[in-house]
């Protein structure tokens, strides 16, 4: 008669054993780097499957192959490629490109014509794309400079004809396209997913929800640390966007002077001033990296309205190692090295 | 009928280890994948190459497909000779936490450390 007595007891204890190891089965990341666009690409994807996982994970780096076919400028064959080597004629264009061309050219046009989707002529004679770094002359630069005029670019929805010797450049703005294009390729695939954080080239696109949670921890890079460190840890909630542009990236000396690759359209030179980096977060990848260049180039009092307009949040970091945010961004940035101040 | 206690001293007792084998059985696995977290994995042209347990591994040279060589000391990963431009893998210096990245894009190689005790989901640069 004792063990009757037991059998209760130990069913249900055997029960609520099968129910935990159930729980804590959960879900399975599976996460893959690339070279992908000329930088490197992380995809990190979470799923109760495993399979999900890695198929998706494999989908999401085939989505940005793609894309670079589309708007890259440097690959033989892509579309933006054809255009350059195609300016002084109308080329037809799908309404993807479309799309990204009038996006970055509007977000672009609140500069004052300091940036332009049409650089791309200034930006091959600094070496800026390719990283063979030199300082061009003042004369070619003054020639150059009239050659990344968006006002001499013709667009319509489904064609494009820019000025003789113009060259379109998307560079500032392609891995947050490639963020979008993988977070739209992971909504469409939600329903064997549970979340997902991508990396193209320190531009981080995340989706959905990860252990239980649907918050993110977004290290912001150190701009004086090693190419790992960070000096602040931002959290972002669901489907978000974040993007980083700073002068400690794609930099030269030459001749005792320091260069960096963010030009300003009016000088034709890298931009000067006491900015070290901006990161941006945004309701799309496009926007934040046009923005975080854009406030990097206006600085920071002249980006509040335009932050304001996009509804996106920007952390300014100064050479000084101070650090200031946009309203609203305090509860959810947290300074880890202590070098760092918050003004 | 003499009345029975809700639950006895033997009930309690084997109430007790099967809670303390159930506790094992959740958190035994966590213990071990938490420890196995110190795994870099190579990639070149997009496919893995190799996967090194820093842990238990020796210190050593690697020579990768493409002559890129890796040093692996202490548990810790660097790439100490690439035959690109810039140099910039050889400067990442020797990574050994979950997250940490070493990436020469000229020659399409990452090396990653995986694993999921880290600090931070991605780092924005």
């Amino acid at each position: 008669m004792k063990l009757s007595k037991l059998i209760p007891t130990v069913s249900l204890i055997l029960l609520s054993c099968l129910w935990l190891s159930s729980c804590s089965k959960k879900e399975i990341s599976n996460t893959s780097s690339a070279v992908k666009m000329g930088t490197a690409v992380s995809v990190k994807t979470y799923s109760a499957d495993e399979k999900n996982a890695v198929v998706l994970r494999d989908g999401v780096l085939d989505e940005i192959g793609k894309l670079d076919m589309l708007i890259s400028k440097n690959q033989e064959n892509a579309e933006v490629y054809k255009i350059n080597q195609n300016s002084g004629n109308k080329n037809s264009i799908n309404s993807e490109l479309y799309t990204y061309i009038n996006k970055t050219k509007e977000v672009f046009s609140e500069s004052g014509g300091r940036l332009s989707v049409s650089s791309g002529a200034l930006t091959e004679a600094w070496g800026v794309d390719t990283d063979n770094f030199r300082v061009p002359t003042d004369d070619e630069i003054n020639a150059l400079i009239p050659m990344c005029d968006d006002g001499k670019v013709v667009l319509t929805e489904n064609s494009i004809q820019t000025a003789v010797g113009q060259k379109l450049n998307l560079g500032a703005v392609g891995k947050g396209i490639a963020c979008d294009k993988a977070v739209e390729y992971l909504k469409n695939h939600a329903d064997s997913i549970n979340g997902a954080v991508i990396s193209v080239g320190g531009s981080i696109g995340c989706f959905g929800t990860h252990d239980g949670k649907d918050t993110w921890t977004v290290g912001i890079r150190d701009p004086y640390g090693d190419e790992n460190s960070y000096f602040a840890k931002l959290t972002v909630k669901g489907i978000s966007f974040t993007s980083t542009s700073g002068s400690y990236e794609k930099k030269f000396t030459f001749d005792g002077k320091n260069y960096h690759h963010i030009l300003d359209l009016k000088t034709g030179y890298p931009v000067e001033n006491d900015l070290i980096s901006v990161t941006v977060t945004a309701n799309s990848g496009l926007e934040s990296d046009a923005l975080s260049t854009l406030c990097f180039v206006l600085g920071e009092k002249n980006s509040k309205d335009i932050l304001l307009k996009y509804n996106a949040y920007a952390i300014f970091v100064y050479k000084d190692k101070s650090v200031s945010l946009s309203d609203g961004l305090k509860d959810s940035f947290e300074i880890t090295n202590k070098e760092y101040t918050l003004i | 009928m003499n009345e029975r206690k809700l639950i006895t001293k033997k009930d309690f007792l084997i109430l007790l280890i099967l809670l303390i084998l159930l506790a094992a059985l959740v958190f035994i696995p966590r213990f071990l994948s938490r420890n196995s977290a110190c795994v870099a994995v190579v990639n070149v042209n997009s496919k893995e190459e190799l996967r090194i347990d820093l842990k238990n591994h020796r210190d050593e040279i690697i020579t990768l497909s493409n002559g890129m060589k890796l040093s692996v000391k202490n548990g810790k990963i660097a790439v100490i000779e690439s035959d690109c431009k810039d140099k910039l893998c050889e400067n990442f210096g020797y990574i050994s936490t979950p997250g940490q990245v070493i990436a020469c894009v000229p020659n399409a190689t990452i090396v990653s450390i995986v694993g999921s005790d880290k600090d931070i989901d991605a780092l924005s640069y």
